[in-house]
């Protein structure tokens, strides 16, 4: 039962105590994770199930469980963006927030707005762009983010210098409309 | 001289990816070079914009606040065998009170659709949520602080109530007809807890149990919002909603200025899930000494564009003056005491475990001492309480 790593197990999913420690300590933190990147909390749902069903099939061979998770996080995340725009082919809708909090004025009337539009000058970049930058302004280094996207690590400044130029450009538009 | 950079390694020495060598190269090229320097200028705003765009974007994201399709979709993909679906996080978004200002004020100016029910919000909020803590601090100026605070049951129909009757009578009403207004400060910045703590504006708290560990940290520099108003068109505006009382005319070209504190928040992520804290020291508002506050605070208060139940809300305070008005949307908050001080504690589950589908989040807000402290996490209220109690200096 103590075995470190859970590819030794073979017992079903929902079982395996190693696998479930697993989950337990990194569920939020990658479903957080996804919903970042993805800016679907209804997404992240779905992946992060995808993620965890990965570790317990195909498990590395390392204990580095969490980077080992984040980055398959990241990887569905960038697949499922591609495909979202695929199939949708045209600017999303962007899910009004409702908030049934405890909250100050301008949060009722402001916050959920500079929310969407950050939302929505994201929505602009390409997905590619997009999780360089995210992931930028979650704390990874320029190697990891590379290793992660498959951008080149020498080519990163310039793809951030863009991102974020186009993000200043279209987050600004917004705000005027 | 070297070379001019390209734009990319100038990107990599904002990001400090560049090796020591070449960045001490570049900060010299940089400062012999003035289209590099401004290039790097440049990059340097973008930087900051994303930066501060994206952190609230992320905050929000990884919380569990707000969404529908997350509770509608809880459940459907989410169990794996019998996993517990206890893998919520929480905050409750980025209790920003200062960004939330400046945003507000960016908003106001920009977006014309709804600027006057911001506007009212806004001088109801300076109206009613102040002391005056020293008759005055000299004798041009009186001096208005935050003691108290307390929750004004608001629904999303009240608001779109304003908004709607707003939006009827005077759709195009703009900003800047009704004064002007100046905002300097509120930079933000990534620090060390330790950094955090130690100006000696206010005592930074933590959770006892939190002590130790190092959250993530950024702080909001000390901010100051001036306010000029027109009061002829103020006036207008205000007869135009159909108010009777106006504001006295002796407040013409008079400047009001909000100074907001610096502002600390923190962010754990622990086994249990997220928790947050933001401090401010309380705001004050700097009103010149023959303005009657009171006269305002009547006029609008009689405003008829006001929800009934708000305005007796707001008139059943007669203590206005040292009140901070915190908004309850929605009917599932509480007053409580924590340490002999009022707090608004807010929380999804409720003891009999109703909802069990959305995510176990509570939030606080309190004053203790000099500070406000806004208190949110992957707890019930119970835990929050206990947390909220034990909130000791950081060392």
């Amino acid at each position: 039962m103590s075995e470190k790593g859970p590819a030794q197990n073979r017992m079903t999913i929902g079982n395996n105590p190693v696998f479930r420690d697993y989950y337990e300590t990194h569920y939020r933190r990658i479903r957080g994770h996804i919903a970042y990147l993805t800016g679907s909390r209804e997404a992240a749902e779905d992946l992060v199930q995808e993620a965890f069903i990965r570790l317990f099939h195909s498990p590395p061979d390392h204990d580095r469980v969490l980077p080992w998770l984040l980055r398959v996080a990241t990887n569905l995340s960038l697949n499922h963006l591609r495909e979202e725009r695929t199939r949708r082919g045209r600017d999303r809708v962007m899910m009004e927030d409702e908030s049934d909090n405890v909250i100050t004025v301008e949060e009722s009337v402001i916050r959920n707005q500079e929310i969407r539009q950050t939302r929505k000058a994201l929505n602009r970049l390409s997905e590619r762009d997009r999780v360089c930058l995210l992931l930028k302004f979650s704390g990874y280094k320029y190697g990891e983010i590379a290793e992660m996207t498959g951008v080149e690590k020498t080519s990163m400044g310039t793809t951030l210098a863009r991102a974020q130029a186009k993000f200043r450009k279209t987050y600004n538009r917004e705000v005027r409309e | 001289m070297m070379k001019c950079p390209s734009i990319g390694m100038l990107q990599s020495l904002l990001d400090g990816e560049l090796d020591i060598g070449l960045k001490k190269q570049m900060e010299q090229h940089l400062l012999q070079c003035a289209v590099c320097k401004n290039t790097f200028d440049n990059l340097k705003e973008n930087d900051d914009l994303v930066y501060s765009r994206v952190h609230a974007y992320r905050q929000h994201m990884a919380s569990e606040n707000g969404d529908p399709s997350a509770r509608r979709n809880c459940g459907k993909a989410g169990s794996i065998g019998s996993f517990p679906q206890n893998g919520k996080i929480v905050h409750p978004g980025n209790r920003n009170i200062r960004k939330g200002w400046s945003v507000m004020l960016n908003w106001m100016k920009k977006n014309h659709k709804g600027v006057t029910a911001a506007c009212l919000t806004l001088v109801l909020l300076l109206c009613v949520t102040v002391q005056p803590i020293r008759a005055a601090i000299s004798n041009a100026l009186t001096i208005f602080r935050v003691e108290k605070i307390k929750g004004i049951a608001l629904s999303m129909d009240d608001i779109q109530q304003i908004q709607d009757q707003i939006n009827q009578k005077n759709p195009n009403i703009n900003i800047d007809q009704l004064g002007s207004m100046k905002m300097t400060g509120g930079e933000s910045t990534q620090n060390s807890l330790a950094e955090a703590a130690a100006p000696i504006d206010f005592k930074l708290m933590i959770p006892k149990s939190l002590l130790g560990t190092e959250p993530t940290v950024s702080q909001v520099a000390p901010s100051r919002v001036e306010f000029t108003l027109k009061v002829d068109a103020v006036n207008e505006l205000m007869k135009s909603y159909g108010a009777t009382k106006l504001l006295p005319v002796s407040i013409d070209g008079k400047t009001v200025a909000v100074d907001m504190a610096r502002q600390v928040n923190m962010v754990w992520q622990t086994d249990k899930g997220t928790v947050y804290l933001t401090e401010t020291a309380k705001p004050s508002l700097e009103v010149p000494a023959d303005v009657d506050v009171n006269q305002i605070h009547d006029a609008l208060l009689e405003l008829p564009i006001l929800p009934e139940n708000l305005k007796n809300q707001l008139k059943g305070i007669t203590d206005w003056k040292n009140t901070l008005y915190i908004p309850v949307v929605g009917e599932i908050s509480e007053e409580v005491m924590i340490n002999g001080q009022t707090a608004w504690i807010y929380s999804n589950r409720t003891a009999d475990g109703k909802d069990p589908d959305s995510s176990l989040q509570s939030s606080l807000v309190m004053i203790m001492d000099n500070t406000i402290c806004a208190l949110g996490g992957n707890m019930d209220k119970a835990e929050l309480i206990a947390m909220a109690k034990s909130l000791v200096p950081v060392q």
